[in-house]
């Protein structure tokens, strides 16, 4: 490939590979890099759930790690939506609320063992914007958790010691190899690290990349790679 | 029936493992995908990919043993010296 379009920033490559993992190197027709990233990434991201479980990915209570795991792209942010909506909820408390602002301030939790996740509906009344002297009610669903019954369970077990510890850095790892990715699909300018490979020609054995201009690809009369010694390419 | 497999199943991806005595078994894998992952966009030749990516993995895992062994000798060694 030539040298100088290889060195252009790929603003396409750089999005596609932000918003899924390897994508940016497949849309770059380096199929086999872009699989491999994707292996390598969603491999940590999914064997952190598979480790620790969906709370692994959470934003409201491992907000620094969620940092890293957001990395990942939409994904990640997929998976703490699921978990923030379809997982966690209110404490039962928040059955007797009567104001909005009073559910603002509550906090979302994951679920205790014994219990069970059931959204109800609460009636909750505030303030008009327009005119406070007046009140606004109106209803509201609210998830919240409450003792389980026969054949009842909360909706995930949550992960703790170091199963929840190994699952994080699992998927946060995931996110950051991933900017690796990223950066390298928008910016394949830099050269690749490349292990000096030994030539022998002639009588004298010297660095095969020594002679070579930048640029040049590794191939051409390479004793090593079938070519005839002695024969400068 | 329903109440224990409620208690008992584990749901992948949902669920933890119970990987509590065998955790850091699990360090070998993440060393290997974070391998793959980073030689992938490393390597020049996707040739090289595989040994690049093995030789990775294992200085990766012969680090953290390493770290953990210093950290071992200087909690369990060093400090109680200088706490002497």
């Amino acid at each position: 490939m030539n040298q100088d379009s290889n060195s252009q920033p790929r603003l396409a490559a750089l999005l596609l590979a932000a918003v899924f993992p390897g994508l940016g190197h497949l849309v770059s027709h380096q199929v086999g890099r872009g699989l491999l990233v994707m292996t390598g990434v969603l491999g940590l991201f999914l064997g952190g759930m598979l480790i620790g479980g969906i709370g692994v990915v959470d934003s409201q209570e491992n907000r620094v790690w969620f940092i890293g795991e957001a990395l990942v792209g939409p994904l990640a942010f997929s998976v703490d939506w699921a978990h923030q909506n379809h997982f966690r909820a209110y404490d039962p408390a928040a059955q007797g609320i009567t104001s909005a602002g009073e559910l603002a301030r509550m906090k979302k939790r994951s679920a205790y063992p014994g219990e069970a996740r059931e959204v109800v509906s609460i009636t909750v009344s505030d303030p008009s914007p327009n005119d406070p002297s007046r009140a606004v009610t109106r209803g509201l669903s609210v998830p919240i958790f409450r003792k389980a019954g026969p054949g009842e369970g909360p909706p995930n077990r949550t992960s703790f010691g170091k199963v929840n510890e190994l699952g994080t850095l699992f998927a946060t790892i995931g996110g950051m190899m991933n900017l690796i990715a990223i950066i390298d699909a928008g910016f394949p300018g830099r050269p690749k690290r490349q292990t000096p490979r030994l030539r022998q020609v002639g009588l004298k054995t010297e660095l095969a990349d020594a002679e070579a201009p930048l640029g040049t690809p590794a191939v051409g009369n390479d004793p090593l790679q079938g070519g005839t010694p002695g024969v400068k390419p | 029936m329903s109440a224990l497999w409620a208690v008992v199943a584990y749901v992948p991806f949902i669920d933890p493992l119970d990987a509590h005595h065998w955790w850091y078994l699990l360090l070998v894998p993440m060393a290997a995908l974070i391998a793959v992952s980073y030689k992938a966009v490393r390597v020049e030749t996707l040739r090289d990919f595989p040994k690049e990516a093995a030789i990775m993995t294992v200085q990766i895992v012969l680090g953290i043993v390493l770290i953990g062994v210093a950290s071992f000798l200087f909690v369990e060694e060093v400090l109680p010296m200088i706490a002497r």
